[in-house]
């Protein structure tokens, strides 16, 4: 049970050595504690202050630039102290001891969030996507998550909503205010608004396959026999000898990734061990190991080196066919359908990111416009629209059943509602606070 | 003259609530007072002369399956009958009536003067007196004191009533009556919060100055339905109204003289209903309208007055003339009286406990528009429910509760209570999530369990509800057999319908969109027992049955929905819960929850202003 009265502090920037790491404070105490622990600053709202920090024992810990955001101006809405030291992972947990030995507890996961959200600052969606922020892989996931953060997504979301409250109230109107009877017109007129709105939500609907693909990336699987170059590739890309590279085949016996940026999408290569028939116990479980990566693909790379191989595998999923070590083989015919390589030089290896851009249609990924981005925003939109195609169908009916039409309105404006943090029940709200991480 | 009476219970106030909580008293034969300041004007009808309507058929049907007198009073009183809705789907079709007021009212009295255990008392209550937070008695304003465990107040729009029309200012309740002074001191007293309300009638017609030939008929359905399933003989007239619309001349001389409406020049401080706008707010608010339909009403039958229905106002009489005369076919037409504002007092209800007691003071029920509602059925469903709930408290029972997938009744009293309302309520639809539930056609199979249980029928109506019961269920049994293309396809072929291969059950067909039951007649109703219902009843028989088969889907629905929600109706709340131990919820939400004391989670959820997160909150605080 958390507790309004609570003073609350978590460190803000990961741990690990970098230059400065952040500590925020949250809650009714935070300046007192900061007081004793600079022996009596009082820092100025909005404004950098420099202090010493020292502990209970009144041993100095290190020298902080403190920020205090007054409640309600703060991203809480509460009393919130950003106190910024050298970011050594020690240093941190000093600090954290000595505040929490004054009188605050350690964050629960997402407390902060939550209180932003308690305290009215963030609806739903937001919260929802400072987690996604801060998990954010690639530039064009940032950004598309800022733009939820801002409420972009909450603002597109709201408009619909009023769209089908607008038609909703209309319905009703007829059905509590009109003492005489519809004219077909009206149930007309109705329908084509709904599906004007079906449309608006068809689109926002499509944006989440795109608006996944920024956030959790793509999974890209290197296959095919031993020894044809799989983890020259996987080098090629991260730029280090992360796979260990020989001539002799199986060497690759787990699984090595590398992750490169392709148009703003985190694009992860799964290297794999070679599949053939091996003796070899850890070799083995390498390949099933392998197997059942190439389930999890969005797209497969199958990779071999011999010009005259004719027998090709297929997957359940896009792939492409590298022909590699391009540059051993000389006058081999072209065919459109296999790209040729050379994974040790890097030739043509553009190429393959623009067949791999274009088969997962990476270009057409938009930054500038709001995208779902969760399995369950997806869920709730799509029940949204089921509900709205549901209604217009009743108002197919030669004496439509108006009440039928506005339950089906009601629950689609609930669905989204769901989102916007309305009428959500509490059971969203849990869920969504715990899987953010600590001292967001 | 001073005396000094006791009875059990004391009403004050004998318009559509207080007869139905007196009624109900005497049939548990509790010594009732029943103090009006007019005992010739028990159960008058002060404004329309029709009950039912949208959304008020649906709770006059459920008055009568718990025992009220307003269902049967209609069926004894009305001029035509007819179901509004017909295009907008089963569940809110809504029956209403015409009715002869003087009828109406007389029907109405004289089953007060027979009531056994009710005495009628001439006099104004002005102060109620409570001993260790309970009622002890009432105080008239002639010194009697009447000595009673319960007191139900139901006074009205006469708790310091005053009427407008044009500058002018009467204190009054109705034209013609005093209004009641002293209640709402006395309320204040005791702590409890009011606020003021306005409301409006419409002028009175003289029939005889009307050019009749220029007004269109509108007559009732052919087929009527009655109220009340008490109704034998049930013989019903069809006697029509009229509608006439206004002119551009009527809108300008409005226009012109908009500023003489007390509403206008800021004397009403009372806020009145969005939903029954004056005509000069008509005018105002809906100004790209050149004219609106009005509707002519008779007040009782060979009336020479006409109630004119869309013409509220409180504009000054001669106004009033001035512009209906600019109507055609109401060019020469007398008032009989002006239509006026009336501004008065309520009570925020949101101090009422869901059996209609006041929380504060025990043995205090409140009923009708001093809770701020509005209209005859809204104050009758209250005046039922304080009355059953004033035989409890008495009796020392629990308390007699309806939920809001049960009766709009329930949506009512649990509306009023979570959410003080700021203009006059009045009873929609859409208030009703379960709306699909709460269809007027089953009004028997909601309510009759629980009004058997709590003896508020007597056997008689049990019999018939279980007969008609009956009836639907084993022509529902009928439905479920199955035809051949050879018997049916003619049929279907007649409303242009697929006719079917091979043999299928007369329950699909009824589900088609484009299929009545009525077409399906001679194979659902050849071998029910049906001859013991009548034929009016049949009806309305036929269409729940088809309201069930076409709605399957969307009821279950709608049952499941219930049944999810109802977790949240079951955590109780403790009366002396202490809201400042929420620290983590919002200011705001704080106060409401303070200030209402909901009496379960699922009222606190309804409260405005109250967020999922302080529900959490609460719940996690309430669990632990």
């Amino acid at each position: 049970m958390m507790n309004g009265d609570a003073t609350f502090v978590a460190p803000a920037t990961p741990f690990g050595n970098s230059g400065i790491a952040v500590v925020r404070i949250n809650g009714p105490l935070a300046l007192a504690i900061l007081s004793k622990m600079s022996r009596g600053i009082k820092p100025e709202p909005r404004s950098a202050t420099l202090t010493k920090i020292y502990n209970q024992a009144g041993k100095l810990i290190d020298e902080c630039i403190v920020t205090f955001f007054k409640s309600p101006a703060s991203y809480t809405g509460d009393d919130l102290l950003e106190v910024s030291c050298h970011g050594n992972p020690v240093l941190v947990n000093n600090i954290i001891q000595s505040v929490c030995s004054n009188g605050a507890r350690l964050a629960e996961p997402g407390e902060f969030t939550k209180r932003a959200f308690i305290n009215g600052k963030i609806d739903l969606l937001q919260a929802e996507a400072v987690g996604a922020l801060i998990k954010s892989r690639s530039d064009a996931a940032a950004k598309i998550n800022s733009q939820t953060l801002n409420g972009t997504l909450s603002h597109s979301l709201n408009n619909l909503n009023n769209e089908l409250i607008n038609v909703a109230s209309k319905i009703e109107h007829a059905i509590d205010i009109v003492e005489s009877e519809i004219q077909d017109s009206f149930y007309k007129s109705c329908n084509s608004e709904i599906q004007t709105i079906i449309h608006s939500t068809e689109q926002i609907l499509h944006t989440f396959e795109a608006g996944k693909m920024l956030n959790d990336g793509i999974r890209v699987v290197i296959t095919g026999k031993p020894n044809v170059g799989k983890s020259t590739l996987i080098n090629y890309f991260s730029g280090s000898e992360k796979a260990i590279v020989s001539d002799i085949p199986g060497t690759t016996r787990d699984i090595v990734e590398s992750t490169v940026n392709l148009g703003g999408v985190p694009v992860r290569f799964i290297d794999t061990a070679g599949i053939h028939s091996t003796d070899d116990k850890i070799e083995k479980i390498g390949i099933e190991r392998a197997s059942t990566e190439i389930g999890f693909a969005d797209i497969v790379l199958y990779i071999f080196d011999d010009p005259n191989q004719d027998i090709f595998p297929e997957y359940g999923c896009p792939f492409i066919y590298i022909l590699n070590k391009s540059d051993l083989h000389k006058n081999v015919s072209k065919n459109d359908s296999i790209i040729h390589i050379s994974a040790k030089s890097g030739k043509n290896v553009d190429f393959l990111l623009d067949e791999i851009k274009k088969t997962m249609s990476i270009n057409e990924v938009s930054t500038d416009t709001p995208h779902l981005t969760s399995n369950h925003q997806q869920i709730a939109i799509s029940k949204s629209l089921e509900s709205q195609q549901a209604a217009s169908k009743l108002l197919n009916h030669t004496t439509p059943e108006m009440e039928l039409v506005a339950y089906e309105l009601r629950d689609a404006i609930s669905s989204i509602d769901t989102l916007l943090g309305k009428t959500t029940p509490d059971d969203i709200l849990n869920n969504i606070f715990k899987n953010l991480c600590v001292g967001k | 003259m001073k005396r000094n009476l006791s009875f059990d219970a004391v009403i004050c106030g004998a318009g559509h609530a207080g007869v139905e909580a007196a009624l109900m008293l005497n049939r548990f034969k509790i010594k009732t007072a029943l103090v009006t300041i007019d005992p010739q004007a028990i159960g008058r009808m002060s404004c329309n002369p029709a009950i039912g309507g949208l959304a008020k058929g649906q709770i006059v049907k459920e008055i009568d399956v718990l025992g009220g007198i307003m269902p049967i009073a209609t069926d004894e009183s009305a001029l035509q009958y007819k179901i509004l809705n017909r295009s907008k789907g089963k569940s809110v079709w809504s029956p209403r009536a015409q009715v002869d007021k003087r009828v109406y009212e007389a029907y109405v009295s004289s089953s007060m003067v027979s009531g056994e255990y009710i005495q009628i008392v001439k006099g104004e209550v002005i102060d109620i007196d409570v001993v260790g937070g309970k009622v002890v008695g009432v105080k008239l304003r002639d010194n009697t004191k009447i000595k009673c465990s319960v007191a139900v107040l139901t006074c009205g729009t006469f708790l310091n009533g005053l009427l407008h029309i044009g500058q002018k200012k009467i204190k009054a309740g109705r034209m013609g009556e005093n209004a009641a002074e002293g209640i709402t001191e006395s309320l204040k007293n005791y702590g409890f919060k009011t606020g003021r309300l306005k409301t409006g009638t419409p002028p009175r017609l003289d029939s005889s100055t009307i050019n009749w030939d220029k007004m269109q008929t509108a007559p009732g359905d052919k087929q009527a339905i009655p109220f009340s399933y008490r109704t034998t003989n049930f013989n019903p007239k069809n006697i029509p109204c009229h509608t006439v619309y206004t002119s551009k001349d009527c809108k300008s001389i409005i226009e012109d003289n908009i500023d003489k409406s007390p509403m206008f020049s800021g004397d009403v401080s009372g806020v009145g209903p969005r939903y029954c706008p004056s005509i000069e707010d008509k005018v105002h608010r809906f100004n790209h309208h050149d004219k609106h339909m009005l509707y002519l009403e008779p007040e009782w039958s060979k009336s020479n007055q006409i109630y004119l229905n869309g013409f509220s106002t409180s504009l000054p009489e001669y106004v009033q003339i001035k512009a209906l005369r600019s109507i055609d076919g109401l060019d020469n037409v007398r008032l009989l009286r002006p239509g006026y504002a009336v501004e008065y007092d309520f009570v925020l209800p949101s101090q009422l406990k869901s059996t209609l007691e006041t929380k504060s003071v025990s043995g205090l029920f409140l009923a009708g528009q001093i809770n701020g509602t509005s209209g005859y059925e809204e104050a009758a469903a209250q005046g039922l429910m304080a009355g059953i709930n004033a035989k409890k408290y008495i009796k020392k029972e629990d308390g007699f509760i309806l939920k809001r997938n049960q009766a709009y009744i329930g949506v009512l009293i649990d509306d009023l209570i979570t959410k003080d309302t700021d203009e006059p309520y009045r009873m929609f639809t859409s208030r009703a999530e379960y709306r699909i539930l709460l269809r007027f056609s089953n009004a028997h199979s909601r309510l009759f369990e629980k009004s058997k249980n709590n003896r508020l029928i007597d056997m008689g109506l049990i019999n018939k509800i279980k007969e008609i019961l009956d009836t639907i269920e084993s022509i529902n049994e009928n439905l479920t057999q199955k035809v051949s293309g050879e018997e049916i396809n003619k049929i279907l072929k007649r409303v242009n319908e697929t006719p079917i291969d091979g043999k299928q059950s007369l329950k699909a067909i009824l589900k088609r969109p484009g299929v009545n039951i009525n077409i399906l007649n001679d194979f659902i109703t050849s071998n029910t027992n049906n001859k013991k219902v009548n034929k009016s009843i049949i009806e309305e028989v036929l269409i729940e049955v088809e309201a069930l088969t076409k709605y399957e889907g969307y009821i279950k629905r709608q049952e499941q929905h219930v049944a999810k929600i109802s977790k949240s109706e079951h955590v109780k709340i403790p009366e002396n819960f202490n809201y400042k131990t929420l620290t983590n919820i919002s200011n705001e939400g704080r106060e409401k929850l303070a200030s209402i004391k909901p009496e379960n989670l699922g009222q606190a959820m309804r409260i405005s202003g109250i967020t999922p997160a302080d529900i959490s909150v609460l719940s996690i605080m309430l669990s632990g």
